[in-house]
């Protein structure tokens, strides 16, 4: 009897125990907060698409629509300076809550208006005056004003606040190098009146030149909400749990790193978006097209690879479109400490065969690169690259190279073939390479950090001929560890032209520049793709490679 | 049993200190950093890098961040994700459940079959019984996981429709239930289907183990009829090295299962991991293993206790 009682009394501590356990972790209902924004004015959608005030204006009733939008790689965090990676995934997703002041075309040929309806520059270039949109209002109600703008640069500038790249807004008057205010307020943001901003730069610089290069980092918040949060307590402050912005879509809830819930926004300036919520997913790399397939998502960020939407042409409810302009570049990145003479870096720029790697990787969708700037677009200089491995060998020898010396090159495990191909091209010239397949933090680490010699990265080219910049500015964490002052400075002269055709003389001598130093190799712009669902209308994929999307054009056909 | 339980707790306290140390600084010693992906744009300058490490106390030595990291852990403080700038206990929190219903779906599932069929398979070897255990145990061992989630979104998915190829709820739903379950067939069979063969196989050669011994032999002797003496006398008995395989899964119960949630998108903490791992955000690692670290030391003590519920000859010591 004692034994039997012994026996019971354990069983029932050992469930207490391990139901204890299962309860701790259970967590709270965080997972799927309510959205307060309801109580702020009664524009947002709920929580459940169905309800009748959803997205309801602009003459219909979009509420039970529903549009799902996948990402492969999460969001940061829906606080727009709450981040410091630069990431698009973040830039997109942070669009669609918050407003900027204009909106960059596909491939960056262009600025339209959002938050600001026009815009002049004024001073000789030296400031420009925006004019905001007076019907933008804030997600309850308020008007979204000039000062809200002149705060929020006042915020961002502010060292007390610890926003990762307030080096962006350097251009700003009153901020130093480091984009921080040189005295209280002293960032030259100014609300001229109501609607109308003035932003005053260091040095003269054209209107679209400056939106296409730093509106993507600058989202207007409300001050008559965050004005009497102390700044230090504001990357903290409950105000992120349940964000309100003057963005096209409102915030209903958000699970970290995986779902994002948004509703229309009915009184958006550029038009209620026609649906009653947008979802924003985090989905695997595999899934991507056959979501989309399987009638599940509409449209996915990013572009898939050639075979993925060559494959995804044939299936019935998708369709596929093929970019403008090859606006994919993948570069080969050379440490410039470790390969200090130009002759070795122009002789592996004229040993890797790109048009193999573009037959390979794109099936023939690219074209060779000799520099950044996107051929055959309207700042080209035509310079031709052409391969030449004889001439590859003359450099090394001029350079003095060893031959018995090896670089090594940091890839991801997505480059391995063209890895492999590229190892062959320069084995041809002499140049022996040590492939190490890492994973991305490892690769950009050790490329920051000089450790690898070679590596392969891609980005989005950009019709603006600076788009490339940061990569080649001797003050930033670049992977090319660039020490050579001459890239800014023409960068700077480039930047500061408000004639055209000088600007497009200076742009030819930097590709001039880039061409004879070679400070990294592009191999090849590709044309990119996009997918989504046959019944997602108004739909552009390669917007979002410019940080932004116009959500608020988005429909569907049932 | 009191004072055993204490005493097993203060033990607990160096084991945890000592992981949670160990993992710390291995992922502090692995190559690439915090800064390096937060940087990754290749946009960031010197100045912005060098703020964003003083910001991020990353400029302190690793024992003294430890330390910090121990003391905010003390007052119930996990820190502050680096990628999201967002409570690290309110990112696991929201995650844990999802993982809990996934995993918790495909181990009970895995029990509730594979323990039955193990029975069976002792009961009655070389019987039909018998060979069903020994395919599924063959399919669950090797189908590795991430191929064969593709191949059920691929073919019940893609080109039947039957169901959804990721996610937990379908967007815009109204979060039911049989939407839920819906959504949680496809991952939970996968996450499933590997232990079971584990479970098949341990209850046979246990159950078949105990079926020879000579009071089984008394017991059909006393004229007890067959489930009288599997189950009651044979099953039983056979039971702890049974409980021993099945809690080895726990890690796995809260861990979440990484490749699965990755591939079906589903929102738990194995995806949170991967994705933390990546980024390198050590608050968020350091949460995470601070929550698998103490549920296995719990798990263990509670085995422990159930051990000794089902053999007597086990004293608390």
């Amino acid at each position: 009897m004692k034994r039997n009682a012994r026996r019971i009394l354990t069983l029932i501590l050992a469930m207490a125990m391990a139901l204890g356990m299962l309860a701790g972790c259970g967590g709270d209902d965080s997972s799927t907060p309510s959205n307060g924004n309801d109580a702020q004015g009664g524009t947002t959608a709920p929580s459940t698409p169905a309800a009748p005030d959803s997205g309801s204006s602009g003459g219909g009733d979009y509420s039970g629509v529903v549009i799902t939008y996948g990402m492969t790689t999460a969001w940061d965090t829906v606080n727009p300076y709450g981040s410091s990676s630069g990431s698009l995934y973040q830039n997109v997703t942070v669009d669609t809550l918050y407003d900027r002041l204009a909106f960059i075309e596909e491939a960056g040929t262009g600025v339209s208006p959002r938050g600001a309806k026009s815009w002049e520059s004024a001073d000789g270039g030296l400031s420009i005056l925006f004019h905001l949109d007076e019907n933008a209002k804030w997600h309850d109600g308020e008007p979204v004003t000039a000062a809200d703008w002149v705060w929020t640069a006042q915020l961002i500038t502010n060292p007390a606040f610890p926003f990762g790249l307030r080096s962006e807004f350097n251009t700003w008057a009153g901020t130093g190098d480091d984009g921080a205010e040189t005295g209280e307020k002293s960032v030259g943001l100014e609300a001229v009146d109501e609607y109308t901003l003035k932003m005053t730069l260091k040095s003269a610089m054209p209107a679209e030149d400056w939106l296409i290069l730093h509106n993507k980092y600058f989202y207007v918040l409300p001050q008559h909400l965050l004005g009497d949060i102390p700044v230090e307590d504001l990357m903290a402050a409950d105000f992120w749990k349940n964000p309100v912005g003057s963005g096209p879509c409102t915030f209903i809830s958000e699970i970290s790193g995986s779902e994002l819930q948004l509703g229309a926004f009915a009184d958006y300036h550029m038009g209620a978006p026609k649906f009653g919520k947008l979802v924003i997913k985090v989905i695997a790399n595999t899934n991507t097209v056959t979501s989309v397939a399987a009638g599940e998502m509409d449209a996915f960020f990013g572009s898939p690879t050639v075979d993925d939407a060559l494959a995804a042409e044939s299936l019935s409810g998708v369709d596929v479109t093929k970019s403008s302009a090859p606006t994919g570049l993948v570069s080969l990145i050379i440490n410039n400490q470790n390969v200090s003479d130009k002759r070795i870096r122009q002789a592996i720029a004229f040993a890797v065969d790109k048009e193999l790697l573009i037959e390979q990787s794109l099936q023939g969708m690219g074209v060779a690169s000799s520099t950044c700037i996107i051929p055959g677009s309207e700042y080209d200089a035509g310079i031709q690259w052409q391969r030449d491995v004889d001439k590859a060998k003359e450099l090394l020898a001029e350079a003095g190279w060893d031959p018995n010396a090896t670089l090594t090159m940091a890839i991801g495990s997505s480059r391995e073939s063209m890895a492999a191909v590229i190892q062959q091209n320069l084995a041809e010239a002499g140049i022996k390479v040590d492939i190490q397949t890492v994973e991305v933090a490892t690769m950009f680490s050790g490329l920051q950090d000089g450790t690898y010699d070679l590596g392969i990265s891609g980005s989005t080219a950009m019709g603006y001929p600076l788009w490339m910049s940061g990569y080649y500015d001797y003050r930033n964490a670049t992977y090319c560890q660039i020490s050579d002052h001459a890239y800014a400075d023409l960068q700077e002269a480039i930047a500061a032209e408000m004639d055209e055709a000088k600007r497009k003389d200076l742009v030819k001598e930097y590709q001039d520049l880039l061409w004879d130093q070679m400070p990294l190799v592009p191999v090849y712009h590709g044309y990119s793709f996009s997918v989504k669902a046959s019944r997602l209308q108004g739909y552009n994929g390669f917007e979002s490679a410019q940080n932004n999307q116009r959500v608020w054009e988005w429909s569907v056909t049932q | 049993m009191f004072k055993y339980v204490c005493k097993r707790l203060l033990y607990a306290i160096p084991v945890f200190l000592g992981i949670t140390f160990a993992v710390y600084a291995l992922i502090n010693l692995a190559p690439g950093g915090p800064l390096a992906i937060l940087a990754s744009s290749g946009e960031m300058s010197l100045s912005d890098l060098e703020a964003l490490k003083v910001s991020l106390g990353l400029d302190k030595p690793l024992i003294v961040r430890y330390f910090l990291w121990l003391g905010g852990l003390f007052q119930g403080d996990l820190g502050t994700s680096y990628r999201t700038s967002q409570e690290v206990g309110m990112m696991i929190a929201q995650r844990i459940r999802p993982s809990l219903l996934l995993t918790g779906t495909g181990i009970l599932g895995a029990i509730l079959i594979g323990i039955p069929l193990g029975i069976l398979s002792a009961y009655k070897p070389n019987s039909a019984w018998d060979h069903l255990g020994s395919f599924v145990s063959f399919i669950g061992a090797s189908f590795p996981s991430f191929f064969l989630s593709l191949l059920l979104i691929y073919a019940l998915a893609v080109k039947l429709g039957a169901f959804p190829t990721s996610g937990m709820y379908a967007s815009g739903g109204g979060e039911s239930l049989g939407d839920l379950l819906h959504h949680l067939a496809l991952p939970a069979f996968v996450c499933g289907i590997q232990p079971i063969g584990n479970y098949i196989k341990q209850t046979r050669s246990s159950v078949m183990e105990v079926l020879n011994e000579e009071y089984i032999k008394t017991a059909r002797s006393k004229g007890l009829t067959n489930t009288v003496v599997v189950i009651k006398h044979a099953f039983r008995n056979a039971l702890i090295p049974v409980v021993t395989t099945v809690s080895l899964s726990i890690p796995f119960l809260v861990g979440g299962a990484v490749v699965v949630e990755q591939i079906f998108a589903w929102p738990g903490i194995g995806s949170l991991m991967i994705t933390s791992i990546q980024s390198r955000d050590y608050p968020v690692i350091m949460g995470v293993t601070m929550l698998i670290c103490g549920v296995v030391l719990a798990a263990n003590l509670v085995l422990d206790l159930i051990y000794a519920a089902l053999d007597p000859r086990i004293q608390f010591r």
